[in-house]
């Protein structure tokens, strides 16, 4: 047992430098998104089924909204080094302040995001929001 | 009956090569690695042997019983290893596949894939469930046969141990004759994609020659013409542990709950992403709109004069 203890604490250690020396090597670049055509690839690699139309990306980069041709929904950031997706479901909430544009998906797991879209925030969050009345239509 | 755990003995290997992945990133490839990624990996790796031990001793106590009333005796004989050790290749080739197949496996073994990377700090993003789904039962057969359970466990060990270094991108392609036989970087990199032309493919330990056996090998496109996009069809976007543990079994056991009655046990068994009104995506469903849509792309083929009208392809491939 005394053994059993040793080798999950040497194990532990282990683990924590590796992480530690990940760090210090600057492995794993952020991922940014350089533009709309960026943003639309990295949607239809999120979900092969998704056929953009349209994008917006968050002046900083860091994340970008897209639309399909069927009026479907995706919010994209950065996760870590890549980029995770979230195609927007009927209980996505929106809050709008001046330029930025937050939206937290249904599937809360996810996070919110909040993008920095200028003067076309208020628009999205309207689509977003407009996802609620497609479904109880 | 020796008392052996290979993989005791590999785990300081395996923390070396990491570090030289480390720092062959460091040159080549700095996106290959993300620390956050691969602290979760880790602490992955250390909670399923943690798991192992809590939870192990039911499918030990199983396999003693079975062993009790075998069919033959083979013993320690040396000639039983290499037969032991294909044999359970074998039965890892099934379990591995029905780990993809059914919900209830795929809630346990989902987290192996969920990283977006491919290092070999992926090799050891183990489960912490494996217990709950009872895939031990497919190694009975052979306790039954006459295969010590301490002898299948050894095997399951170098099994193990050989997976681990085909979690890389820094190995390209074996020797051919290797690459037609064993299991590979190459081939491995297939099975981790969610490429929808990559998915639920080569589910292969050590030798490759079972998918070929049965249907499930594809080879891997050259990756400047077909990048590689790894993890799981919806990728989480968190690196929380507990979450990357548990979300299928949440997700599974809340879509059991809600499910009409004649549907609950379709969500346990059936494969991952099926469900019954049809919402949802299999990963044959994504597999065969991907190759309807690349057929419709696809410039019609120039007969030669005189040779028949008919299309030369068949329709979308099934997958296993």
């Amino acid at each position: 047992m005394e053994g059993q203890t040793l080798q999950l604490i040497g194990s532990l250690v282990a683990i924590l430098v590796l992480a530690a020396i990940a760090w210090a090597l600057k492995l794993g670049r952020s991922a940014n998104i350089e533009d709309a055509q960026h943003a639309m690839a990295l949607a239809s690699e999120a979900d092969s089924g998704f056929d953009p139309a349209e994008a917006a990306v968050s002046r900083d980069g860091a994340c970008a909204i897209v639309a399909d041709k069927t009026g479907r929904i995706m919010v994209l950031r950065g996760h870590g080094a890549q980029f995770a997706g979230r195609v927007l479901e009927p209980g996505s909430a929106t809050q709008v302040e001046t330029h930025a544009l937050t939206v937290t998906p249904a599937d809360r797991r996810y996070g919110p995001v909040t993008l920095d879209l200028g003067d076309q925030a208020q628009a999205w969050a309207e689509r977003i929001d407009a996802l609620h009345t497609a479904q109880d239509a | 009956m020796p008392d052996f755990s290979p993989v005791d003995y590999a785990v300081p290997g395996f923390v070396l090569l990491v570090l030289a992945e480390m720092l062959w990133a460091r040159w080549k490839a700095p996106q290959a690695y993300e620390p956050k990624d691969t602290l979760v990996s880790l602490a992955f790796g250390l909670g399923s042997t943690v798991a192992g031990l809590l939870l192990g001793g039911f499918a030990l106590a199983v396999f003693l019983a079975a062993y009790e009333v075998r069919f033959f005796t083979i013993g320690w004989a040396w000639w039983a290893w290499p037969v032991c050790f294909v044999l359970d290749d074998l039965k890892y080739y099934w379990v591995h596949r029905f780990g993809h197949r059914s919900r209830w496996f795929w809630a346990s073994h989902v987290n192996h894939h969920s990283s977006q990377h491919y290092n070999l700090s992926t090799a050891l993003r183990q489960t912490w469930t494996g217990a709950f789904t009872l895939g031990f039962v497919f190694a009975l057969p052979l306790v039954l046969l006459g295969f010590h359970p301490v002898m299948i466990a050894i095997c399951g060990g170098f099994n193990l141990i050989y997976q681990f270094w085909i979690h890389t991108e820094a190995i390209d392609k074996m020797p051919r004759w290797f690459e037609a036989v064993m299991n590979t970087p190459s081939h491995h990199r297939v099975h981790h994609a969610t490429n929808p032309r990559y998915l639920d493919r080569n589910y292969a330990g050590v030798f490759i020659v079972w998918d070929k056996l049965f249907g499930t090998f594809e080879a891997e496109r050259p990756r400047d013409e077909e990048p590689i996009r790894y993890g799981i069809v919806k990728q989480l976007g968190s690196f929380n542990l507990l979450w990357a543990v548990f979300h299928e079994w949440i997700g599974m056991l809340g879509d059991i709950w809600r499910a009409p009655w004649k549907h609950k046990l379709s969500y346990l068994l059936r494969e991952p992403g099926w469900s019954h009104d049809g919402s949802r995506e299999t990963s044959d469903m994504i597999r065969a709109r991907w190759q309807a849509r690349q057929d419709a792309n696809e410039p019609p083929a120039q007969a030669p004069a005189g040779a028949p009208q008919e299309k030369p392809i068949a329709g979308p491939r099934r997958a296993a």
